[in-house]
């Protein structure tokens, strides 16, 4: 096969002498080579050029769309944010539409918002009364019960926020909305699915005396921060997962990890100190050891607190940097 | 349209210039332990890649109608991305001017939800808002003649049902530029009848069309212009009726009549 266009002429062999078809429509693939690396890096920094050049030639108030190679350079904020914003119905219709999808067949449908999380309870709690020798652990359930029911948005930020990205490649290769919807609409996912969740708590809380008190109005601060650190680290990892498919193997030793390294199942003050001060740099360790401050009637450690907040910045500007820079990349690598 | 100045009018709807796509591609691995052995000695196969399109350059005019032709794999669905925004380009720019549906059997659409939900969702991936889509709703609803399957999911349809809620969905999405992605022929008779008044309607009301087809008779009753993609390059371009008589020629055709489509 040759790479010129054939001509058109009746002479051009369309099939072989035994008859099979000789050609298809599609081009030979050739060796992507160290030399073809560099000969693209070089188009893109030409393209990266003329497309600064380029941005300030448009004035027609006439809608233009202007597609260029794919510079890797972050879009300007404002119009991303104000791009984001007028979309948000679809990231919350997608969220929805796929929480209903996942239960379409179901026998149970809708119930199994409240099934769910009352299975992972019941679940963890005979975990944690054989591991206590069948003590009853009773002033440890309402912590067992908030932390795993709040774990849900770690899990769904992690997981389905990893691969929101890769899973959507249909609507990616169709549509041409701002990315960062699909790991956003995957938060919101959690988020809706932590929803039947919260009068479970609630009544666990009453039910077995937990403390309420002034310090439960901290939850108002640590839930969004653990929604913040949830979206950083989805946007980090999705854009890691479509780059690197083996990604989506190791995101569920990921999430495991980031599951038993925090406080959800065990109380903050159960290991020694030396774990601790390993294990407090995790993501979601501070947010988790002060859920059990405020549900034990204290006030929340402010080192945590800090450490937090750390990861929420730190997270959220990573993430969204390298989200940013590469998701015009997106559709080719899916 | 008619109050547009006229500097506007004269710039094409869609405008490629030296477009060139390529794709990296890689081989599926192999067992685990020729794999391992693999990645220990450093042997692993060089990443392959595949010029999908190459070098493409042309315009089309606002309120013409664009047909691409060519083989299995000649890069018609890429370039159509591409136009659409959805790929980004390797080298080469494009320049669309107005609003782009890009129609795609069945991608993008999810099977267990219902056709009114993918409604739905496709319309605000497109960015239109709630009640806009409120008001297109009935009138996908009554072109795609879908009764109450509407409220079934997707997946319990027929290829013929996907097919026409999806061209339902991208004709009334209020296009300026409509690409078709080899989407007419999914329907039965009725409904291509019924699609083919429509697609006239929106050619009538000077809509940029851009129509992926291997159905030639169809770029003879509809193309204003015509281009033959051949491995990512363009093997020719002009006139509808030359590029289907060159084509055919290509494919050793030559002898076949195309049925009158009317």
């Amino acid at each position: 096969m040759s790479d010129t266009p054939p001509e058109a002429n009746p002479e051009a062999p369309m099939f072989d002498v035994d008859g099979e078809p000789s050609v298809l429509g599609v081009s030979d693939t050739v060796e992507f080579t160290r030399a073809r690396r560099k000969e693209l890096k070089a188009q893109r920094k030409e393209a990266k050029r003329l497309h600064k050049a380029a941005i300030y030639e448009n004035t027609d108030d006439d809608i233009v769309f202007i597609y260029e190679p794919h510079v890797r350079y972050v879009p300007p904020l404002r119009p991303y944010a104000r791009d984001l914003w007028t979309r948000r119905a679809f990231a919350v219709e997608l969220a929805r539409s796929k929480l209903k999808g996942k239960r379409s067949n179901t026998v149970l449908g809708g119930l199994w918002a409240l099934i769910d999380p009352l299975f992972m309870v019941c679940l963890y709690y005979f975990l944690f009364s054989v591991l206590r020798g069948g003590q009853r652990p009773s002033e440890f359930i309402p912590v067992i019960i908030s932390g795993i029911l709040h774990f849900q948005v770690s899990a769904a930020a992690l997981n389905e926020g990893g691969n929101s990205v890769s899973s959507q490649s249909g609507l990616m290769l169709n549509s041409t909305f701002p990315r960062m919807l699909l790991p956003i609409s995957a938060i919101y996912g959690g988020f809706l699915k932590f929803l039947p969740s919260i009068p479970i708590i609630l009544t666990a809380t009453l039910v077995l005396d937990a403390e309420i008190g002034v310090n439960t109005f901290w939850w108002l601060a640590l839930f969004p921060l653990q929604v913040i650190i949830g979206l950083g680290l989805a946007l980090l990892i999705s854009t890691l997962v479509v780059f690197y498919a083996d990604m989506k193997n190791l995101l569920t030793y990921i999430s495991r990890i980031v599951f038993f390294t925090s406080p959800v199942i065990w109380p903050a003050d159960l290991p020694s100190d030396a774990i601790i001060s390993v294990v407090r740099w995790m993501p979601f360790f501070g947010v988790f050891a002060n859920y059990q401050a405020i549900l034990g009637g204290e006030s929340p450690d402010m080192t945590l607190m800090a450490i937090s907040v750390g990861w929420a910045i730190g997270s959220v500007i990573l993430g969204s940097w390298l989200f940013l820079r590469f998701e015009r990349e997106f559709a080719t690598k899916l | 349209m008619t109050d547009a100045p006229p500097i506007v009018q004269a710039k094409p709807a869609i405008a490629v210039e030296n477009l060139s796509i390529d794709y990296r591609l890689r081989l599926p691995g192999g067992s685990a332990g020729s794999d391992i052995l693999k990645f220990v000695t450093g042997k692993r196969p060089a990443a392959r890649m595949v010029n999908a399109v190459k070098d493409v350059s042309f315009e089309v005019p606002r309120g013409e109608t664009l047909a691409i032709v060519g083989r299995n794999g000649a890069g018609k669905s890429t370039l159509l991305r591409a136009l659409s925004g959805a790929l980004a380009p390797t080298q080469g720019r494009v320049t669309v001017r107005g609003r782009v549906s890009l129609l795609a059997l069945g991608v993008g659409m999810n099977g267990s939800l219902s056709g009114r939900e993918n409604i739905l969702l496709g319309g605000l991936a497109v960015g239109l808002d709630h009640d806009r889509l409120r008001e297109l709703y009935d009138e996908i609803a009554d072109f795609a003649q879908l009764g109450e399957y509407l409220d079934y999911p997707m997946n319990t349809y027929s290829a013929g049902m996907r097919s026409r809620l999806a061209f339902a969905v991208a004709v009334h999405l209020d296009p300026e530029i409509l690409l078709i992605d080899e989407a007419l022929g999914g329907g039965d008779a009725g409904f291509a009848e019924h699609a083919r008044v429509k697609m006239a309607e929106l050619m009538k009301e000077g809509r940029t069309i851009i129509l992926v087809t291997h159905g030639l008779t169809s770029v003879r009753s509809m193309a204003t212009q015509a281009i033959w993609l051949h491995q990512g390059a363009i093997a020719e371009e002009g006139d509808p009726e030359h590029i289907i008589a060159a084509y055919m020629r290509y494919c050793r055709l030559e002898h076949v009549e195309l049925p009158d489509e009317n």
